[in-house]
């Protein structure tokens, strides 16, 4: 067992961040996430060796799908480590340790940073290589940013939602409806909405990250105050509210612009 | 003590706020008019099935006299009839044709059938908490299958070569197989090994 030193709430976020970090990335459905993602990338591997037409355009979407389901299967890992207390029934018993669930939930999501890193690392390196084989556009460099932001909404969405409904069939519930929910075929400003939309231009898809990540903070500010409503709570919930409002603002209007089609 | 009353006293033990989370959630998909998503609350019924096995009173219960088969089909018989009413109504909303309608609960009965397979094995491995492991198990099972070509694909959400009878086929070699695990993972842990 890890021992957790006491100290200032920062060093306790980052002590915590670190043991469940390392309980993440040793979750089944962490590994079984990088399995799809794997598998996606089998998938567009064997079709560039076997296959002079394949390109990235047209075929390099497997990747992006098993990645996408990793960082759902993330989601799902960081909800069942959140919800360890509720299933041992530790919740009081934690309750009274010099740390408050403020600090935990804090540590939580430092913790969602490991899977992140690792994914977006293991990204990158399938992205150099898949440079090897065919023209890999220069925005895909963004879109493996893309990738680690959407880990960090995901892994929120997984302690948000273990702060306001502590059952473990609720994250199950939102992965089956990202996995069965789609826009829509036909592209409408609206779908960047969706955090798996991939955007045409550089610019779109940095303000795309920004959504990811401002919704990841409001997320977060909205867990914290299952347990504490104060000053820094408000403030966090605003800026973050604030963001994802202009990043939507610019999304919308810049990707469905009436001068040209959409970048979607 | 009576049937009755043994099964009420099981009722107790089984989680129920997955059944009603996937009942309010299938009911507000299809609320929405969407009838190609009546594939949704089927999924989330089946998936809220596998928590029947989730007992906290399992290693007490596991000393008396009454072997883990005989527990686990008390279980069933609790879980299985409001399942499948709550299914019939939601989905009868969304269903148009008595060939989809027999596929769509072909398409019901291997899932439960494959929830409750996962959920026996899972089971063992987490202390009797099997319900958490076999929602995610499966969504995992629906994505592999949907890697196959459609020509193979052993648990089908499409259209596949055969139309009807095939995904029907398919989808009941899924509730057998499921059944089959769920047999063998419920042998008793006490059993005499030969």
């Amino acid at each position: 067992m890890t021992s957790i030193s006491s100290g200032p709430a920062r060093g306790v976020a980052v002590a915590l961040a670190r043991v469940d970090g390392r309980h993440l990335l040793k979750s089944p459905l962490f590994l079984a996430g990088l399995g799809v993602a794997m598998l996606g990338t089998a998938v567009f591997v064997l079709g560039a060796l076997t296959d002079d037409a394949t390109t990235w355009s047209n075929d390099a979407w497997t990747i992006g799908a098993g990645f996408i389901l990793a960082a759902v299967f993330a989601m799902l890992a960081v909800n069942r480590t959140s919800l360890r207390d509720h299933r041992e029934h530790t919740d009081e018993q934690h309750g009274s340790l010099p740390t408050n669930q403020t600090q935990r939930l804090a540590g939580m999501f430092g913790a969602v940073l490991w899977p992140a890193t690792v994914s977006t690392l293991l990204l990158g390196v399938v992205v150099v290589f898949a440079s090897t084989q065919v023209d890999v556009p220069a925005i895909t460099i963004v879109n493996v940013l893309h990738n680690a932001a959407l880990f960090l909404m995901l892994g929120a969405v997984g302690l948000a939602l273990a702060a306001w409904v502590p059952s473990s069939f609720a994250a199950p519930v939102v992965a089956f409806a990202l996995y069965f929910i789609h826009p829509g075929e036909t592209p409408a400003a609206w779908h960047v909405i969706w955090p798996f939309a991939t955007l045409g231009t550089v610019g779109l898809a940095m303000w795309h990250i920004l959504y990811l990540l401002g919704l990841a903070l409001l997320l977060l500010a909205t867990a914290a105050t299952r347990w504490e409503r104060g000053r820094g709570q408000a403030i966090v919930f605003l800026g973050s509210a604030a963001t994802v409002a202009t990043s939507l603002t610019v999304l919308i209007n810049g990707a469905c612009s009436q001068a040209g089609p959409c970048l979607l | 003590m009576t049937t009755a009353a043994g099964l009420r006293y099981t009722a107790m033990t089984i989680p129920w706020h997955p059944m009603v989370i996937a009942t309010v959630v299938g009911a507000a998909v299809l609320a929405s008019g969407h009838a190609r998503l009546v594939v949704i609350p089927t999924t989330l019924l089946a998936a809220a099935a596998g928590f029947a096995f989730d007992d906290p009173s399992q290693e007490i219960v596991a000393a008396s006299p009454s072997s883990l088969l005989h527990r686990r089909l008390g279980r069933l018989i609790v879980v299985i009839p409001p399942t499948i009413i709550l299914w019939t109504t939601l989905v009868s909303q969304g269903v148009s044709g008595i060939d989809e309608a027999f596929t769509l609960a072909a398409m019901f009965i291997g899932m439960v059938g494959v929830t409750f397979g996962i959920a026996g094995v899972a089971a063992h491995r987490t202390g009797g908490r099997g319900g958490a492991v076999a929602a995610p198990v499966l969504l995992l099972a629906l994505i592999i299958s949907a890697l196959f070509p459609p020509r193979w694909r052993p648990l089908p959400l499409g259209d596949v070569p055969g139309g009807w009878p095939a995904l029907q086929a398919r989808w009941s070699a899924a509730a057998l197989i499921g059944a089959l695990v769920l047999l063998v993972s419920s042998r008793d842990p006490a059993r005499r090994r030969l």
